[in-house]
């Protein structure tokens, strides 16, 4: 895809994101609301992510990686929400087959679907002896679980389903590039995430006062803000580095999710400290995302470890 | 001003690295444990062609400087982002040594900013002359370390020139330097406006060195005091920004030397995390993912830092994140091997504890780890 189309998109998934940050309290108390995501088509950004960027993702990876970071500080959620189809296309891509438009987000073991959609049929993976099968479920009995965060998404987890068509055959190989390049966009979501708590909490920190100064001249404050961001930067760089040059093995992507996984703790908890009493009110977005970076982590874990348990040899 | 590693193939560059991993891995690897003990750096190591190719580094082409590529035969100047990719090489071997080889060392970014053409022509080209030269840099003093502007040391205008009177302290190779930049202050109510710098050559009348430092670590560099008692330094050694002022000069020349030092520094850091991660590899057969993935993150870190610096854009908020990132990793790198390999790696003169040592300063010099967080918190840029 021609560089400058993917640049000139940039902006407006910028202004895109700010419009979605603008309605995000609003979001947080109503619910998401529907048309954002219509505004986010007639915006284009989901046709040209569908037929260019998502469909290819080698394609121009390093923009990917800068459109979903740019939308994930607003909401990690709602980014989840908004590029639903993410997962499909990078299945496509390695499967090299068209697959039913349904959304799908693999986590926690079971089958986790946007609720909403399952009256289309559900896509799930399933593994028999080493060969996996991707199926398309028609009728399915789901629970909805309510979870600690994200709960927007609808998470359910899938009891039973009355037929199931399969659609396409893979080996543990493709499964866990799949799971890679599935993983390192739920990485992205995540930075994003930190960037938002930073941008949050800094923000705050200069506008608070106590004791006559903003709350980032006391000390105290201020380590708390760089240790955030001494966090943030270096995955980002790393990141950005796996995005240009394509270049990453298993044994480097368990180590930064290891490493993520244990930042995360940290950042949101310390952004909802600096906040104080505010941050943990539903007021301010922050206690929401140290909720849902929960959910976003164990789902991290449960992935990292389907593509450690398949990247190792069968047994047989 | 071109950036090297835009311009060039990174071919180019891998080249020169090798051959600097070669000279770290087999001229200042072994001789690390002679140096840490005498503090002095073994003659065969000043001898080798790639001391003389580090001394004369950094001074621009224009006066007989940079760094020769071996394939193209063409020379390139060399700016932080090569320079960082040597440095890292060379600090894998040692850190003390790297940091007392020959070379202007913190004086080069500050003659290069606020030298006029007599004065650059005068220190700058003499690295490309002569062999086994040192320049050096004196700003610290025993109550002023990161809160520069505090200093005590004094000039005072007399005919022809300036007066120096005060003690500077943890001057990197200020044992060996043929000339140091000295800042003073001609007026101490007036805080950082009031500070001047001088270059001070160690003939000059006044000037001697004092007490070698009795480190932990990092002692083949050569840190010492520097005593100035009644120095007399002519007006011509003044340094003045373009425009003529002395106090610009005196003000942004520290902080010039620092951009440039504290990249070199994280460099550093990351060479001394490698040199671990090596050495349990090669020797102990152990592959550390998460430390290898902290050095990357390193390494990518102080390459966006020395980008920005080439480009001359606005630097400080990237070189502090990669100042205050690489100095940890560093300390945590050495921490965790002498955890993994245990007792062994505790006995003097082993690899590990001379790195441990070595580490910890990294933290401390060119602003502590906690004034670099200070400076990210009030730097951080919501739209960065």
């Amino acid at each position: 895809m021609d560089q400058n189309i993917i640049t000139e998109y940039l902006g407006p998934v910028q202004n895109f994101s700010l419009e979605l940050r603008r309605n995000f309290l609003r979001a947080q108390m109503t619910g998401f609301p529907p048309d954002l995501y219509r505004r986010f088509k007639e915006l284009g950004i989901d046709e040209i992510l569908n037929t260019g960027l998502l469909k290819n993702v080698c394609l121009a990876p390093n923009y990917l990686f800068r459109i979903i970071l740019i939308l994930a500080q607003t909401d990690g959620e709602a980014t989840l929400l908004l590029l639903s189809h993410l997962p499909r296309f990078i299945l496509e891509s390695h499967l090299g087959v068209k697959l039913p438009s349904t959304r799908f987000y693999p986590c926690q073991g079971n089958l986790i679907s946007h609720g909403e959609e399952t009256s289309d049929g559900v896509l799930y993976i399933e593994r028999k002896g080493a060969s996996f099968y991707v199926k398309k479920a028609n009728q399915v009995r789901t629970k909805l679980t309510p979870y600690i965060g994200f709960n927007e998404l609808k998470l359910r987890n899938l009891n039973s389903c009355q037929s199931a068509q399969t659609l396409a055959e893979m080996t543990s190989k493709t499964y866990c590039q799949f799971l890679q390049e599935l993983i390192l966009f739920y990485d992205v979501i995540f930075l994003g995430m930190f960037k938002a708590s930073l941008n949050y909490a800094h923000d705050y920190a200069k506008q608070r006062m106590t004791f006559g100064k903003p709350i980032i001249k006391h000390q105290a404050i201020s380590q708390k803000i760089a240790d955030m961001a001494l966090f943030y930067e270096p995955i980002y760089e790393y990141l950005n580095y796996f995005f240009e040059t394509k270049d990453i093995n298993l044994d480097e992507l368990l180590s930064l999710n290891k490493f993520i996984c244990d930042c995360a703790d940290t950042v949101f908890q310390e952004a909802v400290q600096i906040l104080g009493g505010h941050g943990y009110l539903q007021d301010h977005p922050i206690e929401k995302w140290m909720r849902d970076a929960q959910v976003l982590k164990i789902s991290l874990i449960n992935l990292m470890e389907q593509v450690h348990f398949n990247a190792q040899p069968d047994p047989k | 001003m071109h950036n090297p590693t835009q311009n060039n193939s990174s071919s180019d560059f891998d080249e020169l690295r090798q051959e600097a991993r070669h000279f770290a891995m087999n001229y200042i690897r072994p001789a690390a444990a002679q140096a840490d003990k005498t503090g002095m750096i073994p003659t065969h190591v000043l001898d080798h062609p790639w001391a003389d190719i580090l001394c004369s580094a950094y001074v621009p082409r224009r006066y007989g400087g940079g760094v020769l590529l071996p394939k193209k035969n063409e020379r390139v100047e060399c700016l932080s982002s090569l320079s960082i990719l040597l440095t890292e090489e060379l600090s894998a071997g040692d850190p003390g040594i790297t940091c007392g080889l020959p070379g202007p060392s913190l004086a080069f970014p500050v003659l290069l900013e606020f030298g006029n053409d007599w004065q650059k022509e005068e220190y700058l080209s003499r690295f490309c002359r002569k062999k086994n030269l040192w320049g050096a840099f004196a700003i610290t003093e025993n109550t002023s370390g990161t809160d520069a502007a505090a200093m005590k040391t004094t000039a005072k205008k007399v005919d022809g020139g300036y007066v120096l009177n005060g003690t500077k302290c943890f001057v990197t190779n200020g044992t060996r330097a043929d000339f140091v930049i000295v800042f003073a202050t001609v007026n101490s109510d007036l805080k950082q406006f009031g500070q001047r710098a001088f270059i001070v050559e160690k003939k000059f009348p006044g000037y001697k060195t004092g007490t070698i430092e009795k480190m932990m670590g990092l002692r083949a560099s050569g840190i010492c005091e520097i005593i100035l008692d009644d120095c007399f330094v002519p007006e011509s050694h003044l340094l003045k920004s373009k425009d003529g002022k002395a106090s610009v000069a005196g003000f942004k020349g520290a902080t010039s030397a620092w951009d440039f030092f504290r990249i070199e520094v994280s460099a550093i850091s990351v060479g001394i995390a490698r040199a671990i991660l090596t050495e349990l590899e090669e020797q102990y057969g152990i592959v550390d993912f998460d430390l290898k993935r902290d050095v990357t993150m390193g390494r990518l870190l102080c390459q966006k830092a020395a980008l920005a610096h080439d480009q001359k854009l606005k630097s400080d908020y990237s070189v502090s994140i990669a100042k205050a990132f690489a100095a940890k990793l560093a300390m945590d790198a050495c921490v965790k091997g002498i955890r993994i390999v245990g007792n062994e790696s505790l006995v003097e003169g082993h690899l590990f504890e001379r790195l441990f040592r070595a580490a910890k300063v990294f933290n401390i010099l060119e602003g502590t780890g906690e004034i670099h967080r200070e400076h990210i918190a009030t730097s951080f840029n919501l739209s960065s």
